[in-house]
């Protein structure tokens, strides 16, 4: 039987700045075992559990790491904690980015969305994919881990609502740019002489199914990438975020509304059970689409499932 | 040695401890980490005749103490779980209880008739989810349906039919006495208390269903208050619930009146809680001065 519950030993507290906390904890399983784009479940001070994405591990001295932005009481209450405290931890939980078969990932990020991002980062390089990831700050006060992005990422772009550093405008600015940078360089290592429009080129030469693009933020932030992503054929995966009770998948507290092919195979047997007695059932109007669990089916999802 | 089986009428458990309903799904994930084939029973999430989807996002709100839920009774069907949920809480023999809700009274009774055949310790009519539309609360707060409804479950079933009360009643010993009437083996007590949270600064509940179920250490005195009220009333026995969350917690529902326990928020902030309070049973046991964990049940002694 698998061990879900940890004790976990807080052995580093690192202030990014007055909202924003990296915090490192001791345990060998959950570093050995965890996945970008998964997350844990902690225990403070507050009743439920604090969800948070895994952002850092080091297999070496088996420790992990957490960005936490203080929201309200709960997250708040993990900027006092105390070196050396202990903490249950559920983890690692959920399903994360899906990296097979995958040579060049664009990743866009922004709020507390960027800390599950190192991990990702780290990961792509271990497995030699190449990576570009756009970030968005409000102002150059606000910006986050720019020099490990900067130093893990094969291309970096950072953006200010303010202009006050990196380029002035949103992460999906940055991912725009990124792109279109990437395009250029594609179309001049694949042929300089052909001076064809540079889109057309692109669409056609290089494989599109080895590339794709990876979101983690804000929802909005996600929903208009997943919308660029499909409207230039890449495929995506976003990160969300729902309220949870357990993280663990049995209280369905955290539903997560995906499309779905209806499951033939349920309904048929449910038409064969009720077909003498349909007129005692009570239809029930039914949303068209269905509801995972953020912790177990995500919180990565495809964007296609996504009703947003 | 310290015997921790109890008896819900004529019911053996190994142990008072009941995964609650909602709280435990169908015990497939659960048995990834635990034997869950330790515990006395799983009272499966309640399902429903057709699958349901539930409330759209937010489903739970987090309040001092505890939380609300409005998850709206998602689960996959009564088919699915006849083929899939039942067969698999079978193979790791664990004792199930069959949690069950509907729109209408044919609902539970043709829901009931399809479990006749099933191998299952009980069946426990919700008829306390205060987080779908219709049926379910409105039949728990009216003492002719319950009782009426329960009989017609009794008649069609081999199972002991546990009825499960809701708290958002005037007088839940009425309710009680009515399950009692309809022929019920036992009550189960009690489900979540209605609550609403509010975001001030949006205005707006928290919950897209502006309401849910009020569940956790917070509604413990309630769910007290409500056993001992109700074990002075009917002669069938209780089954309590209502903000477990220790091994003491556990004796103190029993004395109130209850002969088995059910274990529900407790164990999604904590999973491994019914083991650990299973483990902590005979020495509490020991304590209190008892060889069998059974004398507990009803012990209370009120002033007067
Ligand atoms: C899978 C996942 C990964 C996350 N990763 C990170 C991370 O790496 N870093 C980080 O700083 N934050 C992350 N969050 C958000 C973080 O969980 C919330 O900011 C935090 O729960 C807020 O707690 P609070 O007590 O300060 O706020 P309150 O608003 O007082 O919290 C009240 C309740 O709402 C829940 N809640 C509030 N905001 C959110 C939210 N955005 N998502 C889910 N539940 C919420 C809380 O858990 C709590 O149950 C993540 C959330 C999820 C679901
Ligand atoms: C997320 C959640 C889902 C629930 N779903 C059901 C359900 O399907 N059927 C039911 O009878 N009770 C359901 N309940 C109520 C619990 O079984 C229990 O009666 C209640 O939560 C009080 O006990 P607790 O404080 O130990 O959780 C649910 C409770 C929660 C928190
Ligand atoms: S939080 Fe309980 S199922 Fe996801």
């Amino acid at each position: 039987m698998k061990k879900i519950e940890h004790d976990c030993i807080l052995i580093k507290k690192t202030f990014l700045n007055q909202d924003n906390i990296l915090l490192t904890f001791q345990s060998q399983i959950i570093s050995d075992t965890a996945q970008p784009g998964q997350f844990v479940a902690i225990k403070g001070p507050a009743f439920l559990r604090r969800p948070f994405g895994i952002a850092q591990v080091d297999r070496s001295s088996g420790t992990f790491s957490l960005g936490i932005r203080k929201k309200a009481a709960g997250t708040a209450a993990f900027f006092n904690t105390k070196i050396s405290d202990n903490y249950s931890v559920l983890g690692p939980l959920g399903h994360g980015f899906e990296l097979d078969g995958l040579e060049t990932l664009f990743i866009i990020g922004g709020g507390t969305g960027i800390y599950p991002l190192l991990f990702l980062l780290e990961t792509a390089r271990e497995k030699g994919i190449t990576t570009y990831i756009a970030t968005g700050f409000r102002s150059s006060t606000d910006v986050l881990l720019a020099e490990e992005m900067n130093r893990l990422a094969d291309g970096f772009c950072l953006a200010t609502e303010d202009g006050s550093t990196g380029i002035k405008g949103f992460a999906q600015n940055a991912l725009e740019k990124l792109w279109l940078d990437f395009c250029n360089n594609y179309r001049r290592d694949f042929d300089n002489s052909k001076s064809d429009d540079d889109k057309d080129l692109v669409e056609h030469s290089f494989e599109k199914s080895k590339t794709a693009l990876f979101c983690c933020g804000p929802h909005p932030m996600m929903q208009k990438a997943a919308m660029w992503a499909k409207q230039i054929g890449l495929q995506c995966q976003v990160s969300l975020e729902e309220r949870m009770a357990c993280g663990i998948g049995i209280c369905r507290t955290c539903a997560v509304a995906v499309k779905r092919e209806p499951d033939a195979e349920v309904i048929k047997t449910d038409a064969g059970a009720i077909k003498n007695e349909i007129d005692t059932v009570v239809v029930r109007q039914e949303p068209e689409f269905d509801y995972d669990r953020c912790c177990v089916e995500g919180p990565v999802f495809p964007a296609e499932v996504v009703e947003w | 040695m310290v015997d921790l089986s109890v008896k819900v009428a004529d019911l053996t458990l190994k142990n008072p401890i009941i995964a609650a309903s909602g709280t435990f799904g169908f015990g497939q994930e659960m048995a990834e980490f635990f034997d869950i084939s330790a515990l006395g029973a799983i009272s499966t999430k309640g399902f429903t005749r057709l699958p349901r989807k539930g409330n759209p996002a937010p489903r739970v709100a987090e309040c001092d103490c505890g939380m609300l839920n409005a998850v709206g009774l998602q689960n996959p069907g009564l088919e699915v779980v006849l083929q899939k949920e039942l067969p698999f809480m079978r193979s790791a023999n664990a004792t199930i209880i069959a949690n069950i809700a509907g729109d209408t009274a044919e609902d539970y009774i043709y829901i009931t008739e399809r479990l006749a055949q099933e191998n299952i310790a009980a069946i426990e009519l919700n008829f306390s989810c205060p987080n779908v539309k219709e049926g379910c609360i409105t039949f728990g707060s009216d003492p002719q349906i319950i009782e009426s409804l329960t009989a017609e479950c009794v008649k069609r079933s081999p199972h002991p039919i546990w009825v499960k009360l809701t708290p958002n009643v005037t007088s839940i010993s009425d309710m009680a006495k009515a399950a009692e009437q309809g022929g019920a083996t036992a009550v189960s007590l009690i489900n979540t208390l209605l609550g609403m949270i509010i975001d001030i600064e949006t205005r707006r509940p928290i919950l897209h269903n502006n309401t849910g179920g009020y569940s956790g250490p917070a509604v413990k005195p309630v769910a007290l208050r409500m056993i001992s009220e109700v074990y002075n009333s009917v002669s069938i026995p209780i089954v309590g619930l209502g903000g477990i969350s220790s091994a003491e917690d556990v004796a103190a529902f029993m004395i109130a009146g209850a002969s088995a326990i059910q274990i529900g928020t407790g164990l999604l902030v904590e999973p491994s809680l019914p083991w650990k309070i299973l483990a902590e049973l005979p020495e509490l046991c020991r304590k209190l001065k008892v060889d069998r964990i059974s004398e507990l049940t009803g012990t209370l002694e009120l002033w007067t």
